[in-house]
């Protein structure tokens, strides 16, 4: 479903992404895994047309349409939703207007709206209940539930999250184990970049490890645990 | 006494004119980041519009509408034109390109229209009776209009889908973009906006202080002054700051003189960017 | 670029330059004396937009209080040449040390803002106070110029033609030696990235007031130089449109080069010479090519030159 073909991206001078190659096809769960600065989130960011980094070469193709360096909005569209690591909420929207804005965007008519708002309540009952609190007012966790949500309300087909646990208690890293589960019922595809490998390697159906700009390992979990070099590396075992 | 509450009714007035051109300002600025040096000149083109309208149909609030809606469309265009070609560079040549502009617009208007002031009729001639004084209709008509359309934006941006655009792409493009919210067109649309708000200001003006084409550049530097201690991006900061500043220069115009009026607005601005950059009447840090 | 190509331009240039009189029509004698006159003014204003990389709409003032300065020594204390010089410079250098100080404090487009008001307020009281003559301006007669040995009289085209080319070619050479000394790679350095000026240790305070000074002082000079050559003051010569103009001579010309805004002033004055012969508004067309050049041209005419002779010397 996603194909990214030796990619290149650079910050200003810098080059980051020193050749990245990975496939992930529909319904599995990936997760990019790798020590801090190695490039996991310039990747992603890569795919989600987000500059700066900028791409210079290499390939990006989704659903056989290349969408190298497409505007990210436009990518968006194609039903590809990002949560980034920072979360970024917008703090003096609302927690609803947080939600709508992605579905007003697709234009969705107002029953569309009603029904994917009604299904996001289900899955964060705590979302409903700050429907009118704005964004800053809320913790951490409300803050990544929310990001989540956010990208889920528009029934992407392909997520991708930024390192959705960080900073977060082991309880609400549970949590967002079950949501990611949950999401691979519903087939939707999921990138997931994670610097704490354990909940990653619970969740996913394949591995790649990044270091320095370029992807070092890539296979199943189980294929990664058996690899004691980097189990020592990435999980401190 | 009677001269000091005349003065402090004009100073309202003034203020609102202000504030109907600072608004346009702050919101460019809240999000776009770019400081538009050429604002004065749509607040100048906006007037010459209006007037030149109402030489063929005699109609003021026609002209008023056209004027918005016009200058909204010019203003449209230069953004596309100019400012989306530069965005990735140093501001400062943003800066530059937008004073390019108004030398561009202000001699242009000149080679059009000649030197020559050009007088607008007010729409009304009645005076009322307030507080024992005869006040001009029309000035106190352009308080309400004014009102009346920051109540509207204040609405549109608050309750309606693209207002929410504009608010989510002012607090985080990057997000607002990987959201699908066409950026680029709202940065086009907001700049519109902005230049049709000084237009209106520049209609509204016009019977008052006549029709010139140097206009632009009177109006801007008190704009600066009032954007910049009501807070850039903050548009109920520019409103206060405006009425503020209206008074201070109106009513010091006449108690002590016009040059000390701006003498004193400069030492507020700078005692402003000095102590309290962010504005006075910022909440947050932006 | 090595001293021997140099010292071949500066002969031509000279050369030139000191034989314009005989060569050229008297119109066009004027009009290349107030071209290096402007030409002093560009090059000020370079080192603070070109070098540090600060817009300022307020060399007007500088300028303006350059022009008044001298002109007040003139008719007010019926001073001398040198005497009225003396004035003329110290007056912007002064308001140039407070507008540096405020820069260290304000900062971008505040800053740029607080340059505009500044100018305005500042063209406001010239034009109010009646001490500065009002709207009228002062007026005064053109002085000698006193040389010990002897005399010479200023009010002859030619001759003050030369007296511009000698303080013309004198501000070029000191402000090339600023630029090219260690401060004035501080100067560039502080345009490109302050943070890292001052993680290196430099005391980026005193370079910003330093090069305001430095670029006060060249202003008023111009100014000056300018005032003698009406023979009056006026409150116009306050007014921002002079700042404005600045600007674009000197991003046309090429910011950062010091030639560049020299050669920008030439141009964009020859320019509208050429233009004002077909219509009145010239700077129409000129604030169109500065809107153009900005976008499509941003190193101006000198830079461009530099940037592809330097891309296609790295190709070699």
């Amino acid at each position: 479903m996603l194909t990214v073909k030796d990619l290149h991206s650079y910050y200003d001078k810098a080059h980051i992404l020193q050749g990245v190659s990975l496939k992930v096809d529909q319904g599995q769960v990936a997760c990019l895994l790798g020590k801090n600065g190695m490039g996991k989130s310039t990747t992603v960011k890569s795919i989600m047309g987000i500059t700066p980094p900028q791409i210079r070469s290499g390939q990006i193709i989704f659903e056989e349409r290349e969408i190298t360096r497409w505007p990210s909005n436009k990518v968006s569209r194609l039903g590809i939703s990002y949560v980034p690591e920072e979360r970024r909420i917008f703090p003096l929207l609302t927690v609803r207007e947080n939600l709508t804005l992605g579905l007003d965007i697709a234009g969705a008519t107002r029953d569309e709206k009603m029904n994917a708002l009604e299904k996001i309540y289900e899955s964060f009952p705590r979302i409903h209940e700050r429907l009118n609190q704005l964004g800053e007012g809320l913790s951490g966790g409300e803050q990544q539930m929310l990001a989540i949500a956010r990208a889920m309300v528009m029934k992407p087909r392909l997520i991708l999250m930024d390192e959705p646990t960080e900073g977060l208690m082991p309880l609400l890293v549970q949590e967002i184990k079950k949501i990611i589960l949950a999401l691979k019922t519903s087939r939707i595809t999921v990138l997931l970049v994670e610097q704490s490998a354990a909940m990653a390697l619970d969740v996913s159906d394949l591995v790649y490890v990044m270091e320095k700009g370029s992807i070092l390992f890539q296979g199943t979990p189980k294929a990664f645990r058996e690899d004691s070099k980097l189990m020592k590396e990435l999980l401190g075992v | 006494m009677q001269e000091i509450l005349m003065q402090i009714l004009n100073g309202l007035v003034f203020g609102m004119i202000i504030a109907l051109v600072a608004s346009g300002l702050t919101l460019i600025f809240g999000i776009m980041d770019v400081v538009n040096f050429a604002h004065g000149e749509f607040y100048m083109v906006g007037a010459y519009m209006g007037w030149f309208v109402i030489g063929y149909t005699q109609n003021f609030w026609l002209a008023l509408i056209i004027a918005f809606f016009f200058v909204g469309l010019f203003g449209a265009v230069v953004e596309v034109s100019t400012l989306r070609p530069i965005r990735g560079r140093d501001p400062l040549y943003t800066l530059m390109a937008m004073f390019g502009l108004s030398v561009f617009a202000q001699q242009t208007i000149l080679m059009i229209f000649g030197p020559i002031a050009k007088e607008v009729k007010e729409p009304l001639i009645t005076k009322i009776p307030l507080f024992a004084l005869e006040y001009p209709l029309y000035r106190l008509l352009i308080v309400a209009i004014a009102v009346v359309i920051f109540i509207s934006f204040w609405f549109f941006l608050q309750k309606t889908k693209y207002g929410t655009w504009i608010r989510a792409t002012m607090q985080d493009n990057v997000m607002a973009s990987a959201l699908g919210i066409p950026v680029r067109l709202v940065y086009t649309l907001t700049f519109a906006l902005g230049c049709a708000l000084a237009a209106a200001s520049g209609v509204l003006v016009a019977p008052i202080f006549s029709v010139y084409q140097s206009m632009g550049l009177t109006v801007i530097v008190t704009t600066f002054i009032v954007v910049v201690i009501g807070g850039m991006g903050s548009l109920l900061g520019s409103i206060l700051a405006a009425i503020m500043i209206g008074e201070l220069q109106t009513v010091s115009s006449v108690l002590v003189s016009p040059t000390y009026a701006k003498i004193f607005s400069f030492l507020a601005l700078i005692g402003v960017l000095l102590i309290r950059p962010q504005g006075l009447f910022t909440i947050s840090k932006r | 670029m090595n001293h021997k190509r140099f010292f071949l331009r500066l002969i031509i240039i000279l050369v030139l330059l000191l034989a314009a009189p005989l060569v050229l029509p008297k119109y066009y004698g004027q009009l290349l004396t107030e071209i290096l006159i402007w030409g002093i003014l560009a090059m000020a204003l370079d080192l603070i937009l070109g070098y540090i990389g600060i817009i300022s709409f307020g060399h007007a003032a500088l300028f303006g209080l350059g022009a008044y300065g001298a002109a007040i020594s003139f008719v007010k204390f019926g001073s001398g040449l040198w005497l009225a010089l003396a004035v003329g410079l110290l007056v912007p250098v002064v308001f140039a040390i407070g507008v540096g100080g405020l820069s260290l404090y304000i900062k971008g487009a505040y800053f740029t803002i607080i340059t505009l008001v500044a100018a305005e307020i500042v063209h406001t009281i010239f034009l109010s106070f009646p001490i500065f003559g009002g709207e009228n301006g002062l007026n005064f007669d053109v002085p000698m110029l006193n040389l010990g040995f002897f005399r010479i009289s200023l009010a002859e085209p030619v001759h003050y033609y030369y007296f511009v080319v000698f303080f013309f070619l004198l501000s070029y050479f000191i402000c090339r030696r600023i630029t090219q000394s260690p401060m004035g790679k501080v100067f560039q350095a502080l345009k490109d990235n302050e943070e890292r000026a001052k993680a290196i240790g430099y005391d980026v305070r005193r370079y910003k007031i330093v090069a305001f000074v430095i670029s006060g002082f060249f202003s008023g000079l111009s100014g000056i130089l300018y005032v003698i050559l009406q023979r009056y003051a006026n409150p116009d010569f306050l007014h921002f449109i002079i700042s404005g103009e600045a600007v674009i001579w000197t991003l046309i010309g090429g910011m950062g080069t010091l030639v560049g805004p020299v050669i920008g002033t030439a141009f964009v004055i020859l320019l509208g010479d050429l233009l004002s012969t077909w219509m009145k508004n010239h700077l129409v067309v000129i604030g169109l090519i500065f809107i153009i050049a900005v976008i499509f041209l941003p190193k101006g005419i000198v830079g461009t030159i530099r940037n592809r002779w330097l891309l296609s010397k790295s190709r070699d």
